[in-house]
C-alpha cells in the first residue's frame, strides 16, 4: 500500500529529491548509520523489506560487510534486529547517511 | 464448563518457548501440522477450575500468505478461531514487535498483549506506559518476565477474562483518505459472498486485497461477486 500511496504526486517528487541525497545501503560503511529515502523495488520486495523493518523514515546501522570484494551478504541493524541481506536486495534500499 | 483454547503468537526470539513452558509445566506435548514439518506445540493448564489449551504458533513477523510457517498462525487464527490470542511482544523491541500486534488486530483476534522482557526494556531506558498502550489498541497488556516467573498469574488471570468477555474490535490504523475509501466500496462488494463474509473480517480481508495477497485474491478469483470487486480494483485481479 506504501508503493501505492508514494505514485501520487506529490511523492514522486520527494522520492526524486530524496533519491539526489541517498546511496545504496552497501554503499554505509561499517558502523555507519543512514535513514531510509526509498526502496527500489516491485510490490513484493517493497512490502517484504516494509515488514523486516526498511521502510521509508527507518534507521538503520551498518554492523558488517566481511569480504572486501564487494560481495556477499551484509549485516544490518534495524529497529532493534540485526538482519543478514544479500547484496542484490541492499542495493534496492536506498539511504541517506546521518553520520 | 467448555474449556478455553489460547493461541500464542510473536516474532522469533520473544520468549514465546518460556511462556509456553511456564503455563503448562511438563504436561506438553508435540505434535505435527498436516503436510509440513513445521511444528507445532499444544499443552493443557488447569486454572480456577477452567481447562486451557494452549497453541504455540510459529515464531513470525508478519502474516502474510507467502511462507507456510505465516500462513499456519493466520489460518490457525481464521479457521480454529481460538478464544483467546496471546501476543508476546519483546518489550526492548516494541517497535518492531507492534506490527504484528496491528496485524492480528486487523484479523479480528480476541488479543491480549504481552510485553515480556519488561526488564531489558527498562534496562534499555524505555519506559512504557502499559495502561495507555492498553486503551490505544483496545486489547488488555500485561508486564512479564518469563525467565523469572513474573507475571504469569496476572497473564493466565487475563486469559480467563479475555474468554468470557471478547474485546471489541477498535479500528487502530486509520490508512487515509485513498485506501480507506476503497475499503469502503470493497466491503459491500464482499459481503454478497456467504462464505467469504462469514469466515473473513472483511477489513482485513480488503486491506490484503489492496496488498495484493495471493491467497485472497485466489479466493476472490474463484466467487461470483467477482466483477463487483474488480470495479474497485480495475486490473489487479
Amino acid at each position: 500500500m506504501s508503493r501505492r500511496r508514494s505514485h501520487s504526486k506529490r511523492g514522486v517528487k520527494s522520492q526524486r529529491k530524496g533519491v539526489n541525497q541517498g546511496v545504496p545501503l552497501t554503499g554505509l560503511l561499517e558502523g555507519q548509520t543512514g535513514k531510509v529515502l526509498q526502496v527500489q523495488g516491485g510490490r513484493g520486495a517493497c512490502m517484504r523489506l516494509a515488514e523486516m523493518g526498511f521502510h521509508p523514515g527507518a534507521v538503520v546501522t551498518m554492523e558488517s560487510k566481511h569480504s572486501s570484494r564487494g560481495g556477499g551478504p551484509i549485516a544490518v541493524l534495524v529497529k532493534g534486529t540485526k538482519l543478514g541481506l544479500g547484496r542484490g536486495i541492499a542495493r534496492k534500499i536506498i539511504v541517506k547517511p546521518l553520520t | 464448563m467448555p474449556h478455553i483454547t489460547v493461541g500464542l503468537i510473536g516474532n522469533p526470539n520473544v520468549g514465546k518457548s518460556v511462556i509456553f513452558n511456564n503455563l503448562t509445566g511438563l504436561r506438553q506435548h508435540v505434535g505435527n501440522w498436516p503436510g509440513k514439518t513445521v511444528e507445532k506445540k499444544v499443552g493443557q493448564l488447569t486454572y480456577k477450575g477452567r481447562e486451557i489449551k494452549i497453541v504455540d504458533l510459529p515464531g513470525t513477523y508478519s502474516l502474510t500468505s507467502r511462507s507456510i510457517d505465516e500462513r499456519i498462525a493466520r489460518n490457525y487464527i481464521i479457521e480454529e478461531k481460538p478464544d483467546v490470542v496471546v501476543d508476546i511482544v519483546n518489550a526492548a523491541k516494541i517497535e518492531r514487535n507492534l506490527y504484528l500486534t496491528i496485524l492480528l488486530l486487523e484479523l479480528g483476534a480476541n488479543l491480549i498483549v504481552v510485553l515480556n522482557k519488561i526488564d531489558s526494556a527498562r534496562k534499555e531506558g524505555y519506559k512504557i506506559n502499559a495502561k495507555k498502550l492498553s486503551t490505544l489498541l483496545g486489547v488488555p497488556v500485561v508486564s512479564t518476565i518469563a525467565t523469572e516467573g513474573k507475571g504469569m498469574d496476572d497473564l493466565k488471570e487475563t486469559i480467563l477474562k479475555a474468554a468470557d468477555e471478547k474485546t471489541k474490535n477498535v479500528k487502530v490504523i486509520d490508512y487515509g483518505e485513498d485506501i480507506e475509501n476503497r475499503i469502503d466500496s470493497l466491503i459491500p462488494a464482499l459481503k454478497k459472498d456467504d462464505e467469504v463474509a462469514e469466515n473473513y473480517p472483511l477489513r482485513w480481508f480488503s486491506i490484503k486485497l489492496l496488498e495484493g495477497d495471493s491467497e485472497v485474491r485466489e479466493i476472490v478469483r474463484q466467487h461470483s461477486y467477482k466483477k463487483e470487486v474488480s470495479e474497485v480494483l480495475p486490473g489487479e485481479l
